[in-house]
């Protein structure tokens, strides 16, 4: 609870402020409490004295008079005028003391009194003379004060007389001289107080007699009355100085030496006090004043400095929480004035860097989303590229299926195998074209050399089998050898024009910047494609020729043949004979044997000689046999040469056909060439359309061209494989001179008989 | 001094206090409802103060004088402080006239304990003790309540710096009236002059001076009133008819 409470205190700046302005009020309050007690404290001690010395003084000026009243009684009493009994005498002698100056104050007259009879019997006042005071009720005369003598003087008690209208208070002594006479000095009480004066605003003096009443009161009626005062405080105060406060009064008392009164000074305590109640609510006055003062300042400093601070902490907080457009204004010029526009600086500062911030962010949220775009774009790119590169990857898996695929065909053919084609139904067109020209290409070659090959095995078995006139055959065979070789060095030239061709529709691939020299290189090649395919044909010619000659000389050599074959049919008929002796020849000698044996030892020389010949005619026999045996077969082989010169004659013929066709073909080629030429050109064309996506496709062109010159390498292979096929070609030619070798062999072994006409007829 | 200089001292102050408004009311047209109520205060302030600077409505009741006309004002003229207050605050109608009718109570009370010389008045005082917490609350809890949570932070300046001049400075009223004569007489009957007067020119003059620096916030709540709909607030100008009654006295 308390210590919510220090919480609170601590936690709000106004309740700090009315704290301490509270604490300044109370600080007042107290000092205005400690300044009236101790003004007060001063004020009741002045009074104090003032009322006490009042009293003191007043009483001393009472003991004063009694004592002059005494002493002037008491002398006047003691003068022989009024001893000696004379009227008149003690009359003017009451007189002269009534009228002189040196009377006490108060003392209003003087009476000749005789005490027995209580008569004032002579007075300085007429109007007492003959008065009876006992009658009146005067204590000196219905109670007689006793005296030790002449000398002595009594004081009554103040009281009224009827004759007297005020009262009255006696001084009686007895007159010296004359017993029973007393001189009384009859004094007004009322003056004897009449100059008392206010020692203390508002206060009044009495004199109170040991009886309790009045001696003397500023309210003359209330003289002689009963003091309304406490009986022990009259006591107190009739034998000491006194000071009391009673009944919103305050008294001071002093005792009276001469008699036994007591003078009072009576002050209204509130009329005594004045000065500290003025103070009091002077004092108050001024508190309440510096708290109205400091509840003013206090409330419109603290409630302004509160509301302000409110306001400005509130806008830091909706600051704090982002909001930038709170309105920060105390409408003060004050530091709060300037705090609040330090507030807005730094609010619009806040702000100017926010709004930055977010520029940037919406910048770099623009950029990242031109970015995202770009990557998009890239993705499309890459994408196209991608397509792009499967796009060239198909056209390279077609290229490369189309180059293996060419290069197992020109590798078959460069086996041998001329009857093998490429697929020339490609999608790509400039390829499909090329494997045309090359399909229609091995056509021709295939006819072309399929015819030569054909025809060169026939001149070359022609020319084994062709003795003695088949050098002629041979040397045919060997050109014809030669115009192959030749036709296969065209056909490797063209390969090698194919090679360059597939290298250039390679460079067309790899790179599009070189397509137009590619093409031109291509053109270039295409015309020394052209020069060679000229050359060719030329060399056709040539072999045509050659192919007359050879159809000429093979025509000879069948008529040879037929000639040979006749003279074979002798030697078979020769060696029928020979056979025929050695069988004989073994019948003698078997004869011979037996009579060897029947002659016994004599006979033994000739057995030896008949085993001997039977050997001999059992080797011939078995020779003969062999002979036969070749003969026939040679026979046979020659009749077949000689059929098959004739076909070869034929096929020469043919051949020539072919040859020409060739040339033709080999026009076809120029033609097919200029085709490639322009469809080059649409590689070209084709190749610009493929060079925006082949510039993010190199590594897949290049992979193309890796492919490509993998196919050019194969191209060379197939190159290779066409020179093999031409070395096979010049084999052929090897093997009709291998042919010509055994013709020359067999014309040999023919040599070995005698053959007949066969000098001129085997060549 | 003789009383009477006080009283005349109260009515220069109450009049230099009226020049505020006065100007306020030339120059700002707009809210010339405001400035009249200000004007009000003080103006019949200065009437009341002259009245009695004449002194004329003395009374005497028991052993003390009692100005009649120092109650006619407080009667008028703490209803228009009570009315200015609200009159920012803009609460319903209801709440205007049941912390008018509070005010009422409370400056009827202090007039019956004022006129009551027996012990008769500590009833009247304490009657008005309760009146004036009623009070209390409405100017402590309801207006601020009314003015609500996201108050515009002059106007809300304003009124919580003369809500709390009026609180503090009629919280002293009653300790003072307590310190009179006509209380336990602490003070005497000049200082207690002396120090009223001055508490009546605090919390008139001064809340008239700060009401009329707060014009601007006067102007952005007569500014929004004109924009917003004023449909649930009460035209301020139907309910003070104490503008009125205090010309006509």
């Amino acid at each position: 609870m308390g210590s919510g409470l220090l919480t609170r205190v601590r936690g709000s700046y106004g309740t700090k402020l009315a704290l301490a302005l509270v604490v300044v009020v109370a600080l007042s309050v107290g000092v205005g409490a400690l300044v009236y007690q101790q003004t007060t404290d001063q004020l009741e001690g002045d009074v104090r004295a003032d009322l006490t010395g009042s009293a003191d003084a007043r009483a001393d000026h009472l003991d004063a008079w009694l004592s002059n009243v005494r002493g002037q009684t008491m002398l006047a009493s003691s003068q022989p005028a009024l001893a000696s009994g004379d009227e008149a005498e003690v009359e003017a002698s009451l007189d002269r003391l009534a009228g002189s100056d040196e009377l006490p104050d108060g003392v209003v007259a003087a009476h000749y009194y005789d005490g027995p009879s209580t008569t004032i019997e002579i007075s300085s006042n007429d109007d007492f003379a003959g008065v009876n005071p006992a009658e009146q009720g005067a204590p000196f005369a219905t109670d007689p004060p006793t005296f030790d003598g002449a000398d002595d003087v009594a004081v009554t008690k103040p009281f009224t007389v009827p004759v007297a209208d005020f009262p009255v208070l006696s001084v009686v002594s007895p007159i010296e001289g004359a017993e029973g006479k007393f001189l009384i000095y009859m004094v007004n009480v009322n003056e004897l107080t009449a100059d008392f004066d206010q020692a203390v605003d508002g206060s009044s003096t009495v004199v109170v007699a040991e009886d309790g009443t009045y001696v003397a009161h500023p309210d003359q009626s209330r003289v002689l009355t009963e003091h309304d005062g406490a009986e022990g405080m009259l006591e107190q105060s009739l034998s000491e100085s006194t000071f009391m406060q009673h009944d919103g009064m305050v008294m001071a008392a002093s005792p009276v030496d001469g008699a036994p009164w007591t003078v009072m000074v009576h002050a209204q305590q509130s009329e005594a006090f004045a000065l500290g109640d003025f103070v009091a609510s002077s004092l108050m006055g001024l508190v309440l004043i510096t708290v109205v003062s400091l509840s003013l300042v206090g409330v419109t400093v603290g409630s302004t400095t509160v509301t302000s601070l409110q306001h400005l902490s509130r806008r830091a907080d909706e600051m704090a929480e982002g909001n930038l457009d709170a309105d920060i204004d105390t409408g003060r010029s004050d530091e709060f004035g300037t705090l609040a526009g330090s507030f807005r600086e730094m609010r619009d500062s806040l702000s100017t860097s926010l709004s930055e911030a977010e520029t940037a962010e919406a910048e770099a949220q623009q950029a990242r989303a031109e970015a995202e775009q770009q990557r998009q774009e890239a993705e499309q790119a890459r994408e196209s590229a991608e397509e792009a590169r499967r796009e060239a990857q198909e056209t390279a898996r077609e290229l490369e299926a189309a180059a293996t695929d060419y290069e197992d065909a020109l590798t078959a053919v460069a086996d041998g195998d001329l009857t093998r084609r490429v697929d020339a139904d490609r999608d790509h067109d400039a390829m499909a074209r090329v494997g045309r020209a090359v399909n229609q290409m091995l056509d021709d070659i295939e006819t072309s050399v399929a015819a030569a090959s054909a025809f060169a095995d026939h001149v070359s078995d022609a020319a084994v089998r062709v003795e003695g006139g088949a050098t002629d055959a041979m040397d045919a065979g060997s050109d014809v050898s030669t115009a192959v070789d030749e036709i296969s060095d065209g056909a490797t030239e063209q390969t090698d024009r194919l090679h360059e061709v597939a290298g250039e529709v390679d460079d067309l691939s790899a790179s599009a910047e070189e397509v137009a020299k590619t093409v031109a290189s291509l053109a270039d090649t295409a015309g020394q494609a052209a020069d060679a395919v000229e050359d060719g044909r030329e060399a056709t010619d040539e072999a045509v020729a050659t192919m007359d000659d050879v159809a000429d000389d093979a025509e000879a050599a069948a008529d040879a043949m037929d000639a040979l074959d006749s003279e074979m049919e002798d030697i078979g008929e020769i060696v029928d004979v020979i056979a025929d002796i050695a069988e004989q020849t073994n019948m003698l000698a078997l004869n011979a044997s037996i009579e060897a044996a029947r002659t016994g030892a004599d006979g033994d020389g000739f057995a030896v000689v008949a085993d001997e010949v039977k050997g001999l005619a059992e080797e011939s026999r078995d020779a003969a046999e062999d002979i036969e045996e070749r003969l026939l077969d040679l026979q046979g082989q020659v009749s077949d040469v000689a059929d098959e010169m004739r076909d070869t004659s034929e096929n020469v013929a043919d051949g020539r056909t072919t040859v020409g066709d060739a040339a033709t073909a080999l026009d076809d080629v120029v033609e097919f060439v200029a085709e490639t030429d322009s469809a080059a050109g649409e590689i070209r064309d084709a190749t610009d359309r493929q060079a925006e996506a082949a510039s993010r496709v190199a590594g897949a062109v290049d992979e193309v061209a890796g492919i490509s010159e993998e196919t050019a390498a194969q191209a060379t292979d197939v190159a290779e494989s066409a020179d093999e096929q031409t070395e096979t070609l010049s084999t052929v030619g090897d093997a009709a001179a291998d042919l010509a070798e055994r013709a020359a062999t067999l014309d040999d072994l023919l040599a070995d008989f005698d053959a007949r006409g066969g000098d001129e007829e085997v060549n | 001094m003789a009383l009477e200089t006080w009283f005349w001292v109260g009515t220069v102050g109450m009049i230099a206090g009226t020049l505020l408004p006065l100007r306020d009311m030339i120059r700002y047209p707009s809210h010339r409802r405001y400035d009249l109520v200000l004007a009000g205060i003080t103006g019949l302030a200065a009437i009341a103060y002259a009245t009695m600077g004449l002194g004329l409505t003395a009374t005497t009741v028991g052993e003390h004088t009692v100005y009649i006309a120092r109650y006619v004002d407080w009667l008028v003229t703490t209803p228009l402080i009570v009315l200015y207050l609200a009159m920012l605050a803009k609460p319903s109608r209801r709440t205007y006239v049941w912390l008018l009718l509070a005010d009422v109570f409370v400056i009827g009370a202090g007039i019956a304990a004022a006129l009551n010389p027996g012990s008769q008045r500590w009833l009247f005082f304490a009657a008005g003790a309760v009146g004036y917490v009623v009070l209390l609350y409405g100017l402590l809890r309801t207006l601020p309540r009314a003015l609500g949570d996201d108050p515009d932070p002059r106007v809300w300046s304003l009124f919580v710096t003369l809500r709390n001049i009026t609180v503090v400075l009629w919280t002293l009223y009653p300790v003072v009236w307590m310190l009179a004569p006509a209380g336990v007489g602490i003070l005497q009957t000049e200082m207690y002059t002396i120090v009223v007067v001055y508490l009546d020119f605090i919390s008139k003059v001064a809340f008239v001076a700060f009401a009329a620096l707060g014009a601007d916030a006067v102007d952005r709540l007569v500014t929004a009133t004109a924009t917003g709909s004023s449909a649930s607030m009460p035209d301020p100008m139907e309910t003070p008819a104490a503008t009125d009654a205090g010309d006509d006295d």
